[in-house]
């Protein structure tokens, strides 16, 4: 057969590469599930993508964070609700032994007193993944240790500000601890024990007994009831700030969320839409093939005798 | 007045007229598929018919008529250059797309987002030396995706230097090709359809590698001016091209690549088609823009860094990130950690007042979404920075692939064109074969008629 040139074979060939290249993108995007997967694809959207993704990357580290401190609020809130519980012990016992009891009695409750000094020691010194809760900037180290020679019973380890803030998913900080100084050793200015100083109240209850000092006693019963409403104010600050890390945690979640919806609106494939074209290419390839084939290639010579 | 013989002489050069025909009817067929060839007619011209004044008429040979169009031929030439530039750009771009990832799983995108997590991890433990390690290794990948994305993009210009070098010993190689053709022209080739046919072909791949004009002499040779201004053929001589790369000043690791005519006059800005053409505009252009001194690349790692380490600073921490500012290096390509500074030497705490232990951890996690002009590029965050680098590329490369398609319908279509006015048909050669056929048959038979009468003629007087 002698055949004909085809002056539009090249066009031909154009138009099925153009067609080969949309299968290859179609089928990509179907096996992928992205419309946009380089910046080529839709430059005017990658733009969005990339600080969308930042964006969700960030905000899980900020759920993250509020996640921790949350942590830290919920080990120090039910080291308070102890804290608490043990003064209204210590209140109990400064009442019994204000009132009429056998000689016997006030050494016991003077052994109960230090139990609850020790006891209010040891939650100065809370722990939670490893940082000590109210220890403030220096959570690595705790606050206080038992010291009977001391006027308070405790001697204070370090003085550390409780500075370190939280930010939440838009951006407002708040504070996210008080120090064992601010709940339980509070200090007028002049550095004196304050009238609603815990450790003071409770060391106060124990040389009281002690030294069987009935009006010692009894000063210490005011005491202990201002020491409580003390505690009361520190468990009310770790309440709130229990309830607002629980919101900003459920804000960032949601956020996150929303996020990954906008950054899939912007980069996902429509896969239904990727596979009905991928089916419909793949006819027009095999059409244009078929038509291609079908096209007379003899010419005239082929009928010449 | 008119004899016998007279019309037998007629009708056998009427026969050696028509074999010429014939034979340029077989050239034709023989050349369908030649590239460069343009199909050919004999040309038949009536001689004088007067026989009382003793002209015996017949046909004669009117020499070759040749169809080929240089507006059809200049056409595709055009649609040639612009394909290959763009084609060249397209590829160039595509490898450049590559090193953008806009995923978030790699590069540098990745490694600012890990860096902003690790610092925002710090100022919720800034005390903790597990997070501020953490920091350091962060900042680590960072300035390797930085170098990283730098040195793969000087690898490219490396690449596309190769490809110029390349480019232009085929474009000599060609210059040097049509050279000789004139000159065998010069020698007496000047009809020569086979000559022409070469010539044509080697223009066409030539114009594939770069734009040019041409001029074409009475002689029949042809000389090629590129970028229409700068001679690369001039009738028997060719002069080539040659290629250097400059230094772009500064401290950026770029340097142009530049064209130069055999006098060493700089060509660069009249090469605008052909894949040189694409060569350099992606080299000096596209690439340039992102890696050249100044460029954006080392835009945002100078931005990233200074700022950090002027955060720290704040307070009282030494910088966390160093690079070189002269050399040559480039900041995106020496960018890394200050290898003096420790775990311990980053400082979290802000002094204030008030103080906040965590104050610079939390103000370097900020920079991932800063709306502080300090922390934004020509307004943008340093995320957004990159994404509209990326963006750029994207859109080169989307307006590149366009223009390829583009051109590659106007290309198919000035071929189409261009065989329509000047290629073989086979048909067409069938059909007037047939014609010359049967042209060749009657006068042979008017030959034999002729003959045949003389020879009675002939009995006549013999008897």
């Amino acid at each position: 057969m002698i055949q004909r040139y085809d002056p539009y074979g090249e066009g031909f060939l154009a138009n099925l590469s153009r067609i080969q290249q949309r299968l290859a993108k179609a089928s990509q995007q179907a096996s992928s599930g992205l419309r946009v997967s380089a910046p080529s694809d839709a430059p005017e959207d990658v733009t969005d993508i990339v600080r969308l993704r930042s964006k969700i990357d960030q905000t899980a580290q900020v759920r993250q964070n509020l996640e921790s401190v949350k942590a830290e609020a919920d080990g120090a809130e039910g080291a308070l609700q102890a804290a608490v519980k043990l003064i209204e012990k210590a209140i109990v016992n400064a009442s019994e032994g204000a009132g009429s009891v056998s000689a016997s009695r006030r050494p016991a409750l003077a052994t109960e007193a230090r139990s609850i000094l020790e006891q209010l020691v040891g939650i100065s010194r809370t722990t939670v993944d490893g940082r000590y809760v109210f220890s403030g900037d220096s959570a690595n180290s705790p606050s206080y240790e038992l010291d009977g020679n001391s006027g308070t019973g405790v001697a204070q380890l370090q003085t550390a500000a409780a500075t370190r803030l939280v930010v939440s998913t838009h951006g407002s900080s708040f504070t996210t601890a008080q120090t064992a100084g601010e709940l339980f050793d509070a200090r007028e200015a002049n550095g004196d024990p304050a009238p609603d100083n815990v450790f003071a109240a409770v060391n106060n209850l124990r040389l009281a007994l002690e030294q069987n000092d009935g009006d010692a006693i009894a000063a210490s019963l005011t005491a202990l009831r201002q020491a409580h409403d003390h505690l009361s104010d520190g468990l009310s600050f770790y309440g709130n700030l229990q309830e607002r890390l629980s919101t900003e945690i459920t804000t960032a979640t949601n956020y996150e969320d929303q996020c990954r919806i906008w950054l899939g609106e912007k980069r996902d494939a429509d896969l239904a839409a990727a596979s009905v074209e991928l089916a419909q290419l793949q006819t027009n390839q095999s059409a244009a093939l078929t038509v291609q084939s079908k096209l007379p290639w003899s010419s005239l010579f082929d009928y010449l005798k | 007045m008119s004899n016998l013989f007279a019309s037998l002489n007629t009708a056998s050069n009427a026969i050696l007229v028509l074999q010429n025909a014939i034979g340029t009817t077989q050239n034709n067929v023989t050349n369908a598929s030649t590239p460069g060839f343009a199909k050919q007619r004999q040309a038949l011209e009536a001689a004088r018919f007067d026989l009382p004044a003793g002209y015996n008429g017949g046909v004669r040979d009117g020499g070759l008529l040749d169809s080929r169009s240089r507006l059809a031929e200049q056409a595709v030439r055009t649609q040639r250059e612009a394909l290959g530039a763009a084609s060249q750009q397209a590829t160039t771009l595509s490898v450049m797309e590559g090193e953008f990832d806009i995923s978030g799983n790699s590069g540098i995108l990745r490694g600012m987002n890990r860096l902003f997590e690790s610092f925002s991890d710090w100022s919720a433990k800034p005390g903790d030396t597990s997070a501020r390690r953490s920091v350091l290794d962060s900042a680590k990948d960072l300035a390797d995706s930085f170098q990283t994305t730098a040195g793969n993009l000087s690898e490219v210009s490396r690449n596309l230097d190769l490809d110029v070098a390349q480019t232009l010993e085929q474009i000599n190689a060609w210059g040097a090709k049509i050279q000789t053709l004139n000159l065998q022209k010069q020698n007496g080739g000047a009809d020569d359809a086979g000559l022409e046919a070469q010539t044509y072909a080697a223009l066409e791949e030539l114009s594939k590698l770069v734009n040019f004009s041409t001029l074409y002499q009475e002689d029949g040779t042809v000389s090629v001016l590129i970028g229409g201004q700068y001679p690369l053929v001039m009738g028997g001589g060719s002069q080539a091209l040659q290629s250097s790369v400059s230094s772009a000043g500064g401290s950026g690791s770029f340097t142009a690549a530049m064209i130069r005519d055999a006098n060493g006059n700089e060509i660069t800005g009249a090469i605008q088609g052909g894949k040189l053409g694409g060569l350099l505009a992606a080299r000096n252009g596209d690439l340039a823009a992102l890696s050249g001194a100044g460029g954006e690349l080392d835009r945002l790692a100078q931005a990233v860094s200074d700022r950090v380490n002027e955060i720290l600073a704040a307070g009282g921490g030494a910088p966390l990130f160093v690079y070189d500012t002269g050399g040559g290096a480039g900041i995106a390509n020496s960018l890394r950690v200050n290898p003096a500074l420790g775990t311990a030497g980053l400082v979290a705490q802000e002094t204030g007042p008030p103080a906040v232990s965590n104050g610079i951890c939390l103000k370097l996690a900020a920079l991932a979404d800063s709306t502080g002009q300090r922390d934004k590029i020509d307004g943008l965050s340093f995320v957004e920075f990159y994404g509209s680098m990326a963006s750029g590329v994207g859109r080169s490369l989307q307006e590149a692939t366009g223009s390829v398609d583009l051109h590659t319908d106007l290309a198919a279509q000035a071929t189409a064109l261009r065989s329509g006015i000047s290629g073989v048909s086979l048909d067409e050669e069938a059909v007037y074969l047939l014609e010359l056929q049967r042209a060749y048959q009657a006068n042979a038979r008017m030959v034999t008629v002729v003959n045949d009468l003389t020879q009675e003629i002939l009995n006549l007087v013999g008897a």
